[in-house]
């Protein structure tokens, strides 16, 4: 393994670990946890396969496993319950902005996939082995997150329509 | 164009563009001719590029130090694989472990002839019967509002609630002639079970407990012994299986007295359980004989009524013994019943008495202070006969019913005269 190998890895770590995640600090733990572990596990990794993937599976099962640490059990509020006033998105930014709170409203086995597919691009059986799933459940995950952010995204902007008329 | 159906996972591989390019096509016409299909396709292509546009400014930052600093190997993973292994369990550790087994082992060997073991243990804090007994003492004594759990109200529950719970039959001395009255008792925690303890209070409000455990199996002791406890003494003394310990903070002398009164009773409502047959069986010998003599004569009469009297107060004391059989008790009851009549013309009988005595006790002259001691001297029989321990009342109450009928016999006029004249009164 070779240092400059990994170095060519941190970005792309960085950058998923970032949209995954929503906050750079966090996301920065994650990739610095995501390299110890491969250190520790070096043994594990076979000389001439795809670096890239056994990274972002070790960093899959990173996150999994501090998802399963107990944590203070918190109630999610469904904010469509709520009639908050919400800002005409006007520019390009706000809306990127848009699709970043409406990802963090995914499901994170959905999110994974989505972001997999669509910053790496990954093929769909490259997914499978990160993750650990089967193939089939790779479609569903990716069908379903991006039927999801549509709508969210629909919603969103109709209901800023609506508000402007007012 | 094929005819095969385009599905959900080709729209998505058609949005990521890995579909074979004549697939492609096809998908491309089928969008064409479905404006809803395709409207959805697009929105997936920009989530697409938006996410790309969002997150991809990351790939152009500057990695941070501490991320860079892990791009070189940490010097213990130089090599993977099994030599990782070996450091892991380097010679200092094994002898190490090796260090702490031995050390340990041999602390433990020292230690155990020094310390002893848990029988012995057990065997040490069975003997502080003293020490629980006072320790109950002074946690529960000076609770004024609810000293006991089930006070001497309802003293019948008592008894049969913690003779149940201790597996034999227990009940608390009648310590009224030392001046302390019962006022309940309390269910405790022994050694290895259930233990009891009686309050008792005097007018003073001076309280004594009694501390009742059935736990000695071994010791056959029964001699008195002392132990102070800080301001609290102790008599204690141990009966058979019963240990008694007599806890309060009186002066030894005193405490002596109360606890000898104590272990009598005690002692005595043991025996009494054997020898309440042979009692019960004389008292109804007694009593037949009474009921002969209450036909035979006017002034034998009274000495009957006063032996039937006495024959039935040591009925009740036999009946509130603590260890009666069934057999016995059923005997006593039936008996009990046979003498019933007797004892209600008794009770009538001594009722008029102590109204004349009290007639003639406003009146100066001999034969009133002479009635007035018959009261009293009747009224002591009771009492005497409640709080003895049956044998003796037995004696105590036949030597005061002679005294009685002697006292009678001597001035039988005067007991006509002040009949006649209290009668005449009211």
């Amino acid at each position: 393994m070779d240092s400059s190998a990994i170095l060519a890895e941190i970005p792309r770590l960085r950058r998923y670990a970032r949209a995954l995640l929503g906050d750079r600090a966090a996301a920065d733990d994650l990739v610095q946890d995501t390299l110890e572990r491969a250190w520790s596990r070096l043994h594990q990794w076979r000389a001439g396969s795809d670096m890239r993937a056994w990274l972002f599976g070790i960093m899959h099962n990173l996150r999994v496993d501090l998802l399963r640490r107990p944590r203070l059990s918190t109630q999610s509020i469904d904010t469509d319950d709520f009639e908050l006033p919400t800002r005409p998105t006007q520019a390009d930014a706000l809306e990127l902005r848009d699709i970043e709170s409406a990802l963090g409203q995914l499901a994170d086995e959905q999110r994974e996939v989505m972001l997999l597919v669509a910053l790496e691009e990954m093929s769909y059986a490259d997914v499978a082995t990160t993750l650990g799933i089967p193939v089939g459940t790779v479609m569903s995950r990716l069908s379903r997150g991006r039927e999801r952010l549509r709508l969210i995204m629909a919603g969103q902007t109709a209901s800023t329509k609506l508000r402007v008329v007012r | 164009m094929s005819n095969l159906p385009i599905t959900e996972a080709e729209l998505h591989a058609w949005v990521d563009a890995t579909l074979p390019e004549a697939r492609r096509a096809e998908v491309q016409a089928y969008l064409a001719t479905r404006p809803e299909e395709a409207e959805r396709a697009r929105a997936y292509l920009a989530q697409k590029q938006e996410l790309r546009t969002l997150f991809n400014p990351v790939l152009d930052e500057a990695v941070p130090e501490s991320l860079v600093a892990l791009t070189s190997s940490p010097p213990a993973a130089v090599a993977g694989g099994d030599k990782a292994f070996l450091p892991r369990w380097s010679l200092q550790r094994i002898a190490a472990g090796f260090v702490i087994a031995l050390v340990s082992g041999l602390a433990g060997w020292m230690a155990h002839d020094r310390y002893p073991s848990a029988e012995s243990l057990a065997k040490a804090s069975s003997m502080s019967l003293p020490h629980q007994a006072a320790v109950a003492h002074a946690v529960f004594s000076p609770d004024v509002r609810r000293p006991v759990e089930i006070t001497a109200q309802q003293e019948d529950q008592l008894v049969a609630w913690l003779s149940k719970r201790l597996g034999t039959p227990v009940r608390p001395p009648k310590l009224g002639a030392q001046g302390f009255e019962l006022v309940g008792g309390r269910l405790l925690p022994g050694n290895s079970g259930p233990v009891a303890q009686f309050m008792y209070q005097d007018a003073s409000g001076q309280r004594l407990t009694l501390y009742v455990s059935t736990e000695n199996t071994s010791n056959r002791d029964t001699a008195f012994r002392f132990a102070q406890e800080g301001t609290v003494n102790v008599f204690y003394w141990i009966d058979g299986k019963f240990g008694y310990a007599l806890s309060a903070g009186l002066d030894k002398g005193r405490l002596a007295l109360i606890a000898a009164a104590a272990r009598r009773f005690s002692v005595s409502a043991y025996r009494c359980a054997r020898s309440s047959i042979f009692l019960t069986r004389s008292a109804c010998r007694r009593s037949r004989s009474a009921r002969f003599f209450a036909f035979s004569g006017a002034r034998a009469a009274r000495a009957a009524s006063s032996c039937c009297l006495a024959s039935i107060l040591r009925c009740f004391a036999a009946r509130s013994a603590a260890a009666l059989p069934r057999r016995v008790s059923s005997l006593a009851a039936s008996s009990d019943w046979r003498r019933s009549r007797s004892a209600t013309r008794c009770a009538s009988f001594s009722r008029w008495r102590s109204t004349s005595a009290c007639c003639f006790a406003s009146r100066p002259g001999a034969s009133a202070a002479r009635f007035a001691a018959l009261a009293s001297i009747s009224r002591w029989c009771a009492s005497r006969s409640a709080l003895r321990p049956p044998r003796s009342s037995v004696s105590a109450s036949r030597t005061v019913a002679v005294r009685l009928s002697l006292a009678e016999l001597m001035q039988p006029t005067a007991m006509t005269r002040a009949w006649h004249s209290a009668f005449s009164a009211s």
